[in-house]
């Protein structure tokens, strides 16, 4: 009995000591895994055995372009290597940028072998030395890819003489305009070529509760004149003239012709404004390709009232479009199988085929120009009263500007969004504000130079 | 041997936590301070040592001064408006005949679980200035003009101060009533029966056995207003909304870290926000006489 107790209770001591011992192991073993580097990576990245299966891991913000790589990967098996695998992650915006940031900033460590990354966040990721991610401008040259793309387009990942990525969409900019509220005023907008032009008609059906248009995007009307926030060079050029003048131009659509205002609540991106947007208080907008997805989800019950025309041009023959926003695919650098991810951009992103069932699944115009005349692209919309929207999009496609990225675009846009307010409200002339940011900027690239 | 493995047990029970502690915290903050003496830009750029240069760029950053501004409106807030009305609500709550007492602690503790992007979204709609609810359902039935909650600069932190009030003030309630309930009654009545009315009662007997609370209520109070991060962000946007507004010093810190990819003035905002909050602490405790030997 004496002994037997005596026997429990030496076991029980150990079995406590030996749980202490283990709980700590236990719990410091994943961490201590965490922080050591990941697997030697590979710098040019050899293709695996062809016997071994290749498993990719590609990480994306987007529910439709998820959708699109997922399905492209199954073809890709079947037609091209049935050792292949992608695992496609889909992420939200905020902490997809943020998590793939932290992973090439530690090394590669936890990060995938693809990723999509979005336009506006990619200049971050130029802001070092070296973003971490594989230059393809040799492999696009060589397949000949680079007179299939839009140049114009490729601008966004292009910097000093590397690329650094594939731009998924188009992005051409139209104006989108309510065709029933326009042809009851009886103004025929196949006719309008010019701002001018727009402005006269646009006095006709503008009073104080209706307006024409909204204060637009100043960076989208800016790039249609040839120009754009940052030069070629990665030169801050918010403050030109010609920018001073543009932005002039659209407070003058409120302030001389009383046809436009501020967007309601501040942006065409928020709740008031859909809702102002569907009591017919807005008769057209100027958007993206992708602007046509926002009106089908947040305006559904406006279907067969829009249409769309080509940008109308700021001189008799000018410019008809623009680019706004785009999101691009990337290589990572430390990725074990880099050449086998290549394969599979140029079986998705630079085929006619992927292009096609891309824009099928995203509504995207694809910037590839020999998917452009696919008749698959050429549906009617019914959303637009039954308009070849493709076709619009594919005769200005050719002429979309390019946007110059810099690794300081993110801190001028930041500081430029706070305000864009006062500038609507007259408390701070374009001029003056736009001198301060770009000031700034050039204050911020002097000091890291 | 036998005398040894005694002496380190307890060591090794309570290793879990130091192990955890010194990974996700100890080392984090010791790197901040490292990582705030140097200059590094980007993903695979090489630091660059610049002794204090980062704490004397933060000192003329007109944003990050305008950061610190806001940050310390909305702590005022949360001190001089919210933690009275959370005092108010305990005493209303701790009521004898409060009919559905129950009910009432359940709803006003409920924002308290609700995630704060959930928060920030469903206050977006309230503050809305074309359609919201504050507007057109409160103010405009006593005839009060609209207000750009969002988009003029001089209501953005009165309204971020109300998504406080209305988030905050319920836990803070519980915090007090927990306190109250640790007061004892007969105290109370003595008082009463040497001649003090209901305020005097409260002024000189409540609200002196309450300083532990309101010293653990106010102590949150300006820890949890300089870490705000996630319901302004969503509210007017991580940018900080119209003029910086809206932006917290946690925001701007976001900002520099992953946005513009500064990291060591990331780190350099966090050692800044840190040593501010323990400052305002020490000098609340100090005010508070916690310091003090009774």
């Amino acid at each position: 009995m004496n002994d037997a107790s005596q026997n429990t209770q030496i076991s029980r001591r150990d079995l406590l000591k030996l749980m202490g011992a283990s709980v700590g192991v236990v719990a410091a073993a994943p961490l201590l895994a965490a922080c050591a580097p990941a697997a030697a990576p590979a710098t040019t990245g050899g293709a695996a055995p062809a016997t071994e299966t290749v498993k990719l891991e590609l990480w994306t913000f987007v529910n439709t372009h998820a959708r699109w790589f997922r399905e492209m990967a199954d073809k890709y098996k079947q037609e091209v290597n049935p050792n292949f695998e992608l695992n496609v992650s889909e992420i939200a915006y905020g902490d997809m940028h943020d998590k793939l940031q932290i992973a090439l900033q530690s090394g590669g460590v936890g990060a995938p072998d693809m990723s999509d990354i979005e336009q506006g966040r990619f200049g971050g990721f130029l802001r070092g030395g070296d973003p971490g991610l594989i230059d393809l401008k040799d492999w696009l040259n060589e397949g000949g890819y680079s007179d299939q793309l839009v140049q114009a387009r490729q601008a966004l990942y292009s910097y000093q003489g590397k690329v650094y990525g594939i731009e998924h969409a188009l992005t051409p900019v139209v104006l989108y305009y309510r065709a029933d509220l326009w042809e009851a005023a009886g103004v025929d907008m196949a006719q309008i070529e010019t701002w001018d032009d727009f402005i006269a008609v646009a006095k006709q059906v503008s009073n104080d509760d209706v307006k024409a248009i909204p204060f637009e995007d100043h960076g989208a009307l800016l790039r249609q004149r040839s120009s754009d926030w940052f030069d070629a060079e990665g030169n801050v050029m918010l403050d030109s003239a010609i920018s001073i003048e543009t932005m002039e131009q659209i407070l003058a659509w409120r302030d001389v012709y009383g046809i436009a205002d501020a967007p309601t609540g501040g942006s065409w991106f928020n709740n008031d404004w859909y809702a102002a947007v569907k009591e017919g208080k807005w008769l057209s907008h100027v958007g993206a390709d992708w602007y046509a997805g926002f009106f089908k989800d947040n305006a559904p019950e406006l279907s067969g009232k829009w249409k769309a025309i080509a940008l109308p041009a700021w001189e008799k023959g000018g410019v008809r479009t623009s680019c706004w926003g785009g999101t691009g695919n990337c290589i990572v650098k430390t990725s074990l199988h880099v050449e086998e991810a290549w394969k599979f951009q140029q079986f998705s992103m630079l085929s006619k085929e992927g292009n096609v069932r891309r824009y099928e699944l995203t509504n995207l115009f694809p910037p590839f120009i020999p998917a452009m005349d696919d008749p698959r692209l050429h549906k009617p919309d019914e959303y637009f009263s039954g308009q070849d929207l493709g076709g619009l999009f594919a005769s200005v496609g050719p002429t979309v500007p390019p946007q110059y990225q810099s690794p300081y675009r993110a801190e001028l846009q930041s500081k430029l969004d706070a305000l864009w307010q006062d500038i609507y409200d007259g408390k701070v002339k374009p001029a003056d504000a736009f001198k301060q940011v770009s000031d700034e900027v050039r204050k911020t690239i002097e000091q890291e130079s | 041997m036998a005398k040894w493995r005694r002496r380190i047990t307890p060591y090794l029970f309570i290793s879990p936590f130091f192990i955890g502690y010194t990974i996700f915290f100890l080392y984090p903050v010791l790197r901040a301070i490292y990582l705030s003496l140097f200059q590094q830009v980007g993903i695979g750029s090489e630091p660059k040592f610049v002794g204090l240069n980062n704490y004397f760029n933060l000192l003329t950053d007109s944003t990050f001064l305008k950061a610190l501004l806001n940050t310390t409106y909305y702590a005022a807030g949360s001190i001089f408006l919210i933690a009275p009305l959370a005092l108010v609500l305990a005493l209303v709550l701790t009521t004898r005949n409060l009919y559905g007492r129950e009910f009432f602690r359940l709803f006003f503790f409920s924002p308290n679980i609700t995630a704060g992007v959930v928060v920030g979204i469903i206050f977006t709609l309230v503050f809305s200035a074309e359609y919201g609810l504050l507007n057109n359902y409160i103010l405009k039935p006593f005839g009060l003009p609209a207000i750009r909650w969002l988009q003029d600069p001089a209501w953005v932190m009165p309204a971020i101060i109300i998504l406080g009030i209305w988030r905050f003030t319920g836990i803070n309630a519980l915090y007090f009533m927990s306190g109250l309930q640790n007061i004892p009654a007969e105290i109370r009545e003595a008082a009463s029966i040497d001649g003090a009315n209901r305020w005097q009662v409260f002024r000189f007997v409540t609200l002196p056995l309450l300083r532990p609370i309101t010293v653990f209520v106010l102590t949150f109070a300006i820890i949890g207003s300089y870490n705000l991060f996630a319901e302004p962000s969503i509210l007017v946007g991580v940018q900080g909304g119209p003029n910086n507004a809206g932006l917290f010093m946690t925001m701007y810190l976001y900002l520099n870290g992953f946005r513009f990819m500064k990291f060591s003035y990331a780190a350099t905002i966090g050692v800044a926000l840190a040593v501010i909050v323990l400052l305002l602490t020490l000098i609340q405790l100090r005010l508070l006489g916690v310091f003090r030997e009774d």
